[in-house]
């Protein structure tokens, strides 16, 4: 069984722009997967709507086969959030905040508590609203996986935090939950996070789905052509090319994204458009979400 | 080098201050509380029948919207962050930020005043008040030179820091507030020349201020907090690695108070402000109670007291909003949230009511009780209003004795031309025979008491007629229980779940509406417009009855009266009482279930929306 199924998620704020705009995709048992796109693409509202804080205007919305907002307890209990604006009570003590959340999970595990604690450095007599951001940040981290969650979902999690602690912060969290062989759906705009941490990538565009694939399927079989200005080729005809996902006209180049791999993207573009002297190379996670996330598609 | 500002340059500086850009808002808010309290006034001078109305309490009404803006209008934050940034002196910044907190206050003032002077124009046109002897122009300028002392304390107390903040800066606003209204009641009616006292006072302060002035104002004081900060909590430490299911169900109440402790903590005074809710709340269950009567027999004011618990609940409900997103990613039950929101206000109210209706009984509540009311020239057989009978046609039975004596009963009409008329078997405005008093009032004992006494004998033992043909009481006056104990004290009405159902199926409603709001697609200004206009619909019912009063459209004792006498019809039986006891149990449930259900089916926005006015001054 899918821990998670999105199921054709319409979701708008204001009539007539969407921004959800038919999102369908599923997360297998123990996978990490990295939410992609740039901002506004929907990523914080797919994982609102996930944790039934926002209810889907069309489609359904399914985890561990569960309907969120009609059976909410049942699923937040096996869920673990942190999002970019949670704001813990600021007048409460860091203690008083892992009681809170203590009584409130059946399965919390204070040898978790304790080891991220020790690990963090967190001074649990301090108030939240006394910590710095990156403290306020791991503790919200450490209530999200202190009951082993099922599901993780972190929404910019590391947003604001220096390199080092978002390092130690996100792959102590992920280390911890594929232990327990929980799932990890996570939003985040630092490519080398996702690079590192996850085994799949989903990429939001414009509330659509535009990849989902596995990371390593995405370092073999995407590529990225550079089609010189001089043969008077065109954005048009080139997203009119199958296996296309995007293209950019930049100064130096045609900037265009397959879903192919780099020999075979040649081959395409020769063979349909008699283009030779182009550049083709396999494309790193971070130019692909600058090329097809960038503007100018 | 540092180039001074241009007067352009420090004017619109003045009109951006935060002190200055809330005044609209404040204004509104002015105008309300002004005609709430002139209301409070206007019918307490008619009550006592007065022809003035109080200098004190006038000038008292002014300096409360003083204090009120004080404590809640951005006074305390001298400049936005942003404003350090600039190469702006502190002279500077404390400068603007005093003159545009006086102006913003002067606004305050003059909205005040304007109301104040409308209400007394309607009043001396309606009812021939006057308006207390004192100008108004006069308390104003008094108002005035106060304010500008309570803005110069405000600027004086910690001069260094940008925004004061902590326990000893809320006190120093608190002392600073309740100081207004008392300066203004201290100089009101009193020679304007002692205005100059709080003016020199005011400059004194300043310049000491201006002068100890640093060079740059700080975010936060260089004192370091005392607290804590041991690295691991020693609970945590000694805890067993497994929890086993007592210590769960420990932690899970553990947790459920600490949930109640983050949903009262709210803005503006963190966990005070639920408990000052309360308590106020817990206020107008005893004042509903109708406890004022066992004071002054005539003060019952259940019903205004009523639609103005609605008001205040509603306008305490909405703050409590404020940490709801802090607990929605949390497994916490909507419903155990909404009880949290409202249940403790409801239960407040109830043992406010219950404390009233303790006091009542100490203190000898005497409405319940037949009565002979003595005021020459008039006398008149008093009863609870409940025993009072409503002719709905306007034809009024006559009273009549078995030998013939016949009298109108006294009476008035529900609205001035209509046909409903409330009025009283046992009274009559005409002279009647002293034996004719007897037999209504051994008519009144019969319908309160439920007990006949022969009219002979209440007329043997209580009633005499003078030389002038007066009828009157004999010496004693008409002492019922005492000599006849069996009487005992009849029962009070089934009132407490009628009037508890008319504040909470109202407020649940506006609840329900007020909860609609909160979906993702609904800005926070279309939530801030729904909650407003529901608190002004709540407003107009409460200030509606003041309007009545004075305009002479119904007078409040008769709706009163009349809503007492249809529950007590309503509840003639037992199985009638039964049914609409149950009745109304259940429109309260239902109300409160169509109020949660928006709370379950809520959208709860990820940053809180500003409700009570006094965010919007406040930074959290």
């Amino acid at each position: 069984m899918n821990i998670v199924d999105f199921d054709n998620i319409h979701r708008a704020y204001q009539r007539g722009a969407d921004v959800l705009n038919g999102v369908t995709f599923s997360i297998g048992a123990g996978r990490v997967v990295g939410l992609v796109g740039k901002n506004g693409a929907g990523k914080t509202t797919l994982l609102r709507v996930a944790m039934g804080m926002l209810e889907a205007q069309q489609g359904a919305v399914r985890l561990f086969g569960l309907d969120p907002r009609r059976d909410p307890l049942e699923v937040k209990r096996r869920i673990g959030f942190v999002s970019e604006d949670q704001i813990l009570p600021p007048f409460l003590k860091v203690e008083q905040v892992l009681d809170l959340h203590r009584g409130l999970f059946p399965t919390w595990d204070d040898s978790i508590t304790r080891d991220l604690i020790d690990r963090f450095g967190i001074p649990a007599q301090t108030k939240i609203k006394a910590l710095s951001k990156g403290q306020a940040r791991q503790v919200a981290l450490l209530c999200a996986v202190a009951h082993k969650p099922e599901l993780l979902l972190l929404d910019e999690p590391a947003a604001g935090l220096d390199p080092a602690s978002r390092r130690d912060f996100l792959e102590t969290s992920i280390q911890l939950l594929n232990e327990t062989g929980s799932t990890i759906l996570f939003s985040s705009h630092y490519m080398s996070d996702v690079e590192r941490l996850a085994d799949r990538i989903v990429m939001l565009h414009e509330g659509r789905v535009l990849i989902d694939s596995e990371l390593d399927e995405l370092r073999e079989h995407y590529s990225l052509a550079l089609v010189p200005h001089n043969g008077g080729t065109s954005r048009t005809t080139l997203l009119s090319l199958e296996g296309c996902l995007g293209a950019r006209d930049r100064s130096d180049a045609l900037h265009a994204v397959f879903n192919l791999e780099p020999e075979s993207t040649s081959r395409l573009l020769e063979t349909e458009l008699g283009i030779t002297d182009l550049l083709c190379s396999r494309i790193a996670l971070e130019d692909m979400f600058i090329e097809l996330a960038g503007g100018q598609q | 080098m540092t180039t001074k500002p241009s007067l352009r340059f420090r004017l619109s500086q003045v009109g951006r201050d935060r002190a200055l850009r809330s005044v609209p808002l404040w204004i509104v808010v002015t105008a309300l509380n002004t005609s709430v309290l002139m209301g409070v006034i206007a019918m307490r001078v008619a009550r006592d029948g007065s022809a003035s109305l109080p200098t004190r309490e006038l000038a008292l009404v002014l300096g409360l919207a003083l204090a009120v803006y004080l404590l809640a209008g951005g006074v305390r934050s001298r400049c936005r962050r942003i404003d350090m940034t600039l190469p702006l002196s502190t002279s500077n910044l404390w400068t603007v930020h005093s003159i545009a907190t006086y102006l913003a206050g002067l606004l305050v003032l003059l909205a005040s005043a304007a109301v104040l002077a409308t209400h007394m124009s309607i009043l001396s046109r309606r009812a021939a008040f006057s308006g207390g002897g004192e100008s108004l122009v006069g308390f104003c300028a008094q108002l005035a030179a106060i304010w500008f002392l309570a803005v110069m304390v405000m600027q004086s107390y910690r001069a260094d820091l940008r925004k004061p903040t902590g326990r000893s800066a809320f006190l120093t606003s608190l002392a600073t507030a309740v100081g207004i209204p008392f300066l203004a009641a201290l100089l009101a009616g009193r020679s304007q020349s002692l205005t100059i006292a709080p003016i020199a006072a005011g400059v004194i302060l300043g310049y000491r201020s201006i002068l100890s002035l640093p060079k740059c104002l700080s975010l936060s004081p260089l004192e370091v907090s005392s607290e804590s900060t041991g690295a691991v909590a020693p609970a945590l430490a000694e805890t067993s690695e497994s929890t086993p299911p007592r210590d769960q169900i420990l932690s899970h109440r553990a947790s459920r108070r600490l949930v109640a402790r983050t949903v009262f903590h709210t803005p503006p005074w963190g966990s005070a402000t639920g408990w000052i809710a309360l308590l106020f709340v817990a206020g107008f269950g005893f004042l509903m109670s109708g406890v004022l009567r066992a004071w002054q027999p005539d003060a019952d004011v259940r019903l205004w007291v009523a639609t103005m618990t609605v008001y205040m609940l509603l306008a305490f409900f909405a703050p409590l909003t404020f940490r709801l997103p802090t607990l929605d990613p949390l497994p916490v039950s909507r419903r155990f949230l909404f009880a949290l929101l409202v249940l403790p206000a409801v239960f407040a109210l109830m043992l406010g009511y219950a404390g009233g209706w303790l006091t009542q009984r100490y203190l000898g509540d005497t409405n319940r009780t037949v009565q002979y009311r003595v005021e020459m020239p008039h006398c008149w057989v008093s009863v609870p209003y409940a025993h009072l009978e409503v002719a709905w046609d306007g034809n009024l039975p006559e009273l009549t004795s078995p030998w013939g004596e016949t009298h109108a009963a006294s009476s008035s009409t529900l609205f001035r031309g209509g046909k409903a008329t409330l009025y009283s078997p046992f009274n009559t405005p005409e002279e009647s025979s002293a034996a004719f008093e007897a037999l209504l009032t051994s008519r009144a004992i019969e319908s309160v008491h439920g007990t006949s006494i022969p009219h002979e004998e209440i007329m043997e033992r209580y009633f005499v007629v003078d030389g002038d043909r007066l009828v009157g009481l004999k010496q004693g006056g008409l002492t019922l229980e005492e000599d006849f104990p069996y009487l005992g004290r009849p029962a009070g009405q089934h009132q407490f779940l009628a009037l508890m159902a008319l504040v909470l199926i109202p407020w649940f409603l506006l609840l329900a509406i007020f909860l609609r709001t909160f979906r993702a697609n609904l800005s926070d200004k279309t939530r801030q417009v729904t909650f407003w206009s529901l608190l002004g619909l709540s407003l107009v019912l409460m200030l509606g009855q003041v309007a009545m009063a004075v305009s002479g459209l119904a007078r409040p004792d008769v709706l009163r009266g009349t809503m007492e006498v249809a529950l007590r019809q309503a509840t003639s039986s037992t199985p009638a009482t039964v049914t609409l006891s149950i009745a109304c149990l259940a429109l309260v449930i239902v109300s409160y279930l169509l109020a949660q259900r928006q709370l379950v089916k809520a959208e709860i926005p990820m940053t809180p929306t500003k409700f009570a006015l006094l965010d919007f001054s406040q930074e959290h």
